[in-house]
């Protein structure tokens, strides 16, 4: 499988707190990759890069072979899709205007826009007759589906999720970390997902990259870095979190938001 | 958010089409009764030729009066010859009337003979108490340093006015008010005041009984009543300047008094006064005036909300696009910030006179509603740009960058995104601005822009409470009803999803 994303020897320091240290990850086309570690080992930072909301200090970011530039940013990000914790819906719309908004932009045409809507409602299991409430009038996990369906609306290449899940109540983010595997399966995109739950990120993820302190302490699978970590932070880290009895069913993770 | 910017546009068409037609004359008068009274008599005259006549009431002082003369925005006003020589030529001395002819012809102006009185400047007392005293003269002030002295404002600082007779007297007072004319009479009536300034022809010497201290040193100029014409409407208009020309000579100080009496004690209104004394003089008969309550607040309610909306729409139109650069670009939004802020702190009336120059230096109609409606506009940009900016500000950054990652234009987040979730507070600085203007409008009364000031400044020189009110207690009604009409408009302007959230 060819290398489409390439994270290249990328740093970026907040005055004098390091956010990344010369990172470097090739995420390959329609894999999904986890991103973890505590708080503050850089996952977020890398993922706003990748969005181009933060500019690294150094280093570079690629696309099929092309470097990420400032001036064609707008095209890149209509290739991405994106999801934060609390969706980021806006208050003033509806559900539907949320997730058309951009289609509407790139003048789609309406039937085009209704034909996607209703394909997308099904793939993450909405009741197409929310679409018409204002993102106050439903729940939290209801949210986040929108926030996915506004995410894949134009179909983008990679998708970007920091802490999709981090607001939510335990039995629905099991729901939710369900169907998100079987989208991920189904769409084979290439995915970006940041969590602090090592459970969540062994059961949505191909490849988990454990984070510490701006650089790549260990990639691979969970129960690989349980076998032989990498070193002494991995053991910790990896200990630190809840056990897990079966991959099949997640244990949702209740601990702190932070990221 | 598009709905409002399209109120806008539309109100400010159909607005702009309702200025003011054309007239055959334009006679100005000065903010005091007898002014008032000469302009509507010269006003009736002329009606009397046929003629379409506009006259700008209580326009100001004697420079607005002067400046909008040479500008041409008035033809004609009364005036008199010792202002003329002390305000307008700044003391210089003319040996003869026609000395002073001439010196107007160079400036295009032509001047009528004497109307028929002496309406000189004078101190005055209440006529007991300066017995007690043994009072007769302004020499005689020297005796008393504790006397307190009230004196309206143009008195304070003209040529020949309080600073000049205190050192052609040499007097000692230090104890000096200013204060409105009609006002003085109240204060010297019930004891808050000792010595007023007076004109001759003041209907109150004769009613409250004051004693006119004799100007034994000869300081007080000739005040003749004349009538300044623009030369270019004398040629224009011969027939009209010939009917006014009539004039000269056949108002004596007795007649003026009284006229000035049956206007400020009496109650009558200024046009009736004016039309009984034409027929008393030539025999015309006029119509009588009809203005009832209803159609005089008809009128200053046409006038007050054309002030109040078209500053108010031109204001949102500006302000809100310096809000969305103050929240852009930090430095520009210290500049613009700053001098709305700047803006805020001069007084209305010194904004408004700055205006006047302004207007003046650029050759814009100062006669007009204009100077208020740009004074308004000055003072509404500081709390839509603020409420503007803080509603942008205060966008969480999580939606910012929702709306910047899915790819928009930077026209599309302003547009669909960032206005929209701000629309609250713009609104609630729109309606800050709308309530404030209301009551700043009334300031259109000082310059003759109509609108509910023009009661209240009529009734403050009448002394007349009920004509004040007329103006006050429908600019409280206005600020109220500009509040629920808030109300409403939030429904059509904020999205619902904000409402729903709130």
């Amino acid at each position: 499988m060819q290398d489409m994303l390439e994270i290249n020897a990328v740093s970026k320091a907040y005055d004098s707190t390091v956010a990344l240290q010369t990172l470097s990850l090739s995420v390959p086309t329609g894999s999904t990759i986890a991103l973890i570690g505590p708080s503050g080992c850089g996952k977020s930072t890398l993922l706003r890069i990748l969005a181009g909301l933060i500019t690294p200090d150094d280093g570079t970011v690629s696309w099929n072979g092309e470097p990420l530039k400032a001036d064609h940013l707008r095209a890149w990000r209509l290739k991405l899709g994106y999801v934060i914790q609390e969706g980021g819906l806006f208050p003033h719309l509806t559900l539907q205007d949320n997730v058309t908004l951009v289609s509407r932009q790139q003048k789609w045409s309406r039937s085009r826009q209704q034909t996607r809507l209703l394909e997308l409602s099904r793939l993450v299991r909405l009741d197409e007759s929310l679409l018409q409430r204002f993102p106050t009038q439903v729940s939290g996990g209801q949210r986040q589906r929108v926030a996915l369906m506004r995410a894949l609306f134009l179909d983008p290449d990679v998708i970007l999720l920091d802490e999709p899940l981090g607001a939510l109540d335990p039995m629905i983010r099991a729901e939710l970390q369900q169907d998100l595997r079987e989208i991920f399966q189904r769409l084979r995109k290439t995915v970006l997902l940041v969590t602090h739950d090592v459970h969540e990120a062994e059961f949505l993820a191909d490849d988990v990259v454990l984070l510490q302190e701006g650089r790549i302490a260990q990639r691979g699978s969970v129960a690989s870095m349980q076998t032989s970590p990498a070193n002494d932070f991995v053991e910790r880290f990896l200990k630190s979190q809840p056990l897990v009895d079966s991959p099949k069913s997640p244990q949702p993770s209740q601990k702190e938001k932070s990221s | 958010m598009s709905r409002l910017i399209l109120c806008c546009l539309i109100g400010l068409l159909a607005l702009t089409n309702g200025c003011s037609g054309s007239a055959d004359m334009t006679v100005g008068s000065k903010a005091f009764t007898e002014s008032v009274v000469l302009a509507e008599i010269c006003a009736t005259l002329a009606e009397q030729e046929g003629a379409n006549v506009r006259h700008v009431r209580e326009l100001g002082g004697t420079r607005v009066m002067w400046d909008a003369l040479l500008a041409g925005e008035i033809d004609v006003y009364p005036e008199y010859t010792g202002t003329i020589e002390q305000e307008i030529y700044q003391g210089q001395s003319f040996a003869s009337q026609d000395e002073l002819k001439a010196a107007l012809d160079r400036d295009g102006i032509v001047m009528s003979d004497s109307l028929g009185f002496n309406n000189t400047y004078a101190l005055g007392m209440r006529r007991e108490r300066a017995r007690e005293l043994g009072i007769e003269t302004i020499s005689d002030l020297r005796e008393h340093p504790d006397l307190r002295l009230g004196f309206s404002n143009e008195f304070l600082d003209r040529g020949d006015g309080w600073p000049s007779v205190r050192a052609t007297y040499q007097l000692p007072q230090k104890k000096v008010t200013g204060l409105e004319h009609t006002l003085a009479y109240e204060a010297v009536r019930n004891g808050g005041l000792d010595i007023i300034d007076l004109y001759a022809t003041d209907p109150q010497i004769v009613a409250d009984d004051l004693l006119v201290l004799k100007d034994d040193l000869k300081h007080f100029p000739q005040y003749d009543a004349v009538l300044l014409f623009r030369k270019d409407f004398a040629n224009r208009k011969p027939a009209l300047t010939r009917a006014l020309l009539q004039l000269d000579g056949t108002i004596s100080e007795q007649r003026m008094a009284e006229l000035n009496r049956q206007v400020q004690l009496d109650r009558k209104s200024e046009h009736n006064v004016a039309a009984a004394f034409v027929h008393e003089l030539f025999g015309y008969e006029t119509t009588r005036e009809t203005s009832t309550l209803w159609s005089r607040l008809a009128t200053t309610t046409a006038q007050h909300l054309w002030l109040v909306s078209i500053s108010l729409l031109a204001a949102i139109v500006v302000a809100i696009p310096a809000g969305v650069i103050s929240a852009r670009n930090r430095f520009a939004g210290q500049l613009i910030l700053g001098f709305t802020e700047i803006v805020q702190t001069i007084p209305g009336l010194a904004l408004l006179v700055l205006i006047g120059i302004l207007f003046v230096h650029l050759g814009l109609p100062m006669v007009s509603p204009w100077p208020v409606i740009v004074a308004l506009f000055l003072y509404s940009l500081l709390p839509i740009v603020r409420n503007t900016l803080a509603g942008l500000d205060g966008i969480p950054t999580s939606l910012q960058e929702s709306a910047a990652v899915l790819g928009l234009t930077e026209w599309n987040r302003l547009w669909r995104i960032e206005l929209p979730l701000a629309s609250p507070y713009i609104l609630t600085g729109i309606k800050t601005t709308a309530v404030i203007n209301v009551g700043y409008a009334a300031l259109g009364g000082l310059i003759g822009a109509g609108g509910y000031g023009q009661p209240i400044m009529t009734g403050l020189r009448l002394n007349n409470t009920q004509l004040m009110l007329e103006g006050a207690i429908p600019a409280a009604v206005l600020a109220l009803v500009v509040k629920f009409l808030f109300i409403g408009l939030e429904r059509l302007v904020v999205p619902r999803g904000l409402r729903l959230s709130a």
